[in-house]
């Protein structure tokens, strides 16, 4: 178990550097007091606010004060809206979160079936028709997917309305169909690549020699594949659809904006805007605490699955 | 392994990024309308023979708008890949062929930083120092060294103990020498197909980013911009984003294509 613990150190030490960071680069680099005084900051002024937050005091203690606040869940208060920043994120988290598990369970609902099918026959008429389709799938990026859905289900088959919304407390199956289309934006282009690799992966495996060995001793199609070529062809696609968890929020931003969907990246994009730094500052944390996080789960899982790969 | 020599992406790729770039290029030096000329009468137009894309809701011509968010797309990306190139390259070829404690603490960080989506670390610098063309530009160009440093280090690495290397270091050249006249000739062919999926990332990225309003800000068109413009008009106009999406996926079908056929090419 020295592994783990290992990794959980590491997961630590980088959480710890994350935090410092996003702490240099909204608490220092970019001045609070003048962001929050906005258009009517005058030097005094500034001087003022600066030391009523305790901006004055030696960095290290106002990491310390920040760091103290932010893990017991004070996030700060919204300069744009005078209001606590942990109400405003907590209330556009579930619809985020919902939509990011929606697109990762369709992209491994469809990407597992079709990879195998192509790796399986390769050179077949499917593979051919799967692997030109992902080309093009790889190469429309989400956003614009999102529009593609919404001018063909929303305008052209009204199966939805472009930019309503039902929120969750109005009930859970209307909540879920507004996420099916952005969800699927997202899931399209990552499925087209975790195809792509699987497929790849898929063919090397069934061409070693262990493969020819469980055949000549009889194993039917279904079980070398099962048993013995799968096991070996997911190891390198892990990596590649925990690091989709980190691409498919990055996503989920932009699509989010497609949309219209009050999540968490309409708020981050438009706090931007207002130049609302605690609110940025809140999601920045989170984004980047998952990312690793993700990494961590990766690094956990692919040593599960192989676990002739110790890594450092 | 190679069942048949016709390198099918390379040159359908190849073709796709050469007419699109071609179009972009003219676009400098000529658009067929003024794309700040409005025409009431021509509100939504359709495309026709006058007007190839048909006309914006202010009644100008969406194929010379394409034309010039294009070339404003393009620019940036040229610069953002030229940034992550010069600057990948350079620190790749110091950290791959001198090793030592340098070299693992530039590849942690590059991990590190390659764990992130570019598009999130991209929207975290411009919300500490404000959007823009020009940041935009410089951010992702920044953000582009990681991917390229790793390529050219894990090349000089293996180069570093290569015969031609051993005898140029024989024969009194010097590391600068040996690095950029010997090595870098034969690193080339790899990071052909690097560049061509950073060009294809880079206008992926610029045209999120303006997309969502971060980027490239107004008077300037870029393709992102034209398409969160046109959504607004998806109904009255569904072949003004048409185009503009058209042109994006064009865009990066053309360069993923071709960085897919150079890696076959590379085999």
């Amino acid at each position: 178990m020295n592994y783990f613990v290992r990794k959980t150190i590491t997961l630590i030490i980088t959480l710890f550097i994350v935090s410092l960071l996003v702490f240099l680069a909204f608490q220092v680099i970019s001045d609070p007091a003048a962001a929050m005084l906005g258009t009517s900051a005058t030097p005094e002024k500034i001087a003022e606010l600066r030391e009523q937050l305790g901006l004055n005091d030696p960095l290290a203690v106002r990491y310390g004060r920040w760091l103290a606040s932010f893990v017991k869940g004070d996030f700060g208060t919204s300069y744009a809206y005078s209001m606590p920043v942990r109400g405003m994120v907590m209330e556009k988290l579930p619809l985020t979160v919902g939509v990011v598990l929606l697109s990762f369970l369709l992209m491994v609902a469809l990407s597992f079936p079709l990879g195998i099918l192509c790796g399986r026959h390769e050179g077949g008429v499917a593979d051919h028709i799967i692997t030109i389709l992902g080309q093009v799938g790889m190469s429309i990026p989400a956003f614009l997917l999102g529009v593609g859905l919404t001018y063909l289900f929303g305008v052209f088959f009204h199966w939805f309305t472009p930019g309503a919304y039902a929120p969750l407390r109005n009930g859970f199956w209307p909540w879920l169909g507004c996420l099916i289309f952005p969800a699927l934006a997202i899931a399209i282009p990552r499925t087209a690549m975790t195809v792509k690799m699987l497929r790849a992966s898929v063919i090397d495996e069934m061409g070693k020699n262990y493969v020819v060995t469980s055949y000549s001793r009889g194993a039917g199609n279904a079980v070398v594949l099962r048993r013995h070529v799968l096991r070996n062809a997911i190891i390198p696609v892990i990596t590649f659809i925990a690091s989709s968890m980190a691409e498919i929020v990055a996503n989920c931003i932009l699509v989010e904006q497609v949309f219209a969907l009050p999540g968490i990246g309409v708020l981050l994009l438009s706090s931007i805007g207002n130049r609302d730094f605690p609110v940025v500052q809140t999601l920045v944390v989170f984004l980047a605490v998952w990312v690793v996080v993700i990494n961590f789960i990766a690094d956990v899982l692919y040593q599960l699955v192989d676990p002739r790969i110790r890594l450092g | 392994m190679k069942k048949f020599n016709f390198n099918g992406f390379l040159w359908i790729g190849g073709l796709l990024s050469a007419v699109m770039s071609l179009l972009i290029v003219t676009g400098f030096f000529w658009r067929p309308y003024s794309t700040t000329a409005m025409n009431a009468a021509d509100k939504f137009a359709r495309p026709s023979l006058a007007h190839l894309m048909g006309c914006d809701d202010l009644g100008r011509d969406i194929f010379s708008r394409v034309l010039e968010g294009a070339g404003t797309s393009f620019l940036i990306a040229v610069f953002v890949v030229l940034i992550g190139f010069v600057l990948g390259t350079v620190i790749g070829a110091l950290t791959g062929y001198f090793g030592g404690w340098p070299d693992e603490v530039l590849m942690r960080i590059c991990d590190a930083l390659t764990a992130f989506p570019s598009i999130l670390l991209a929207i975290v610098v411009v919300a500490v120092v404000g959007g823009g063309k020009y940041t935009i530009t410089w951010v992702l160009g920044l953000l582009f060294v990681p991917s390229f440093a790793r390529i050219v280090r894990a090349e000089y690495a293996r180069a570093r103990e290569m015969n031609y290397v051993k005898s140029a270091r024989l024969m009194g050249a010097g590391p600068f020498r040996i690095m950029f006249r010997h090595i870098l000739p034969n690193v080339i062919a790899v990071m052909l197909p690097a560049l061509t999926i950073g060009f294809n990332n880079a206008i992926l990225a610029e045209a999120s980013m303006s997309y969502v309003g971060i980027g490239v800000q107004p008077p300037d068109a870029s393709l992102g911009r034209m398409l969160s413009e046109a959504q607004t008009y998806l109904k009255a106009a569904p072949h003004y984003v048409l185009f503009v999406a058209l042109a994006i996926v064009l865009l990066i079908l053309g360069f993923s294509m071709l960085s897919e056929g150079l890696q076959h090419r590379n085999r």
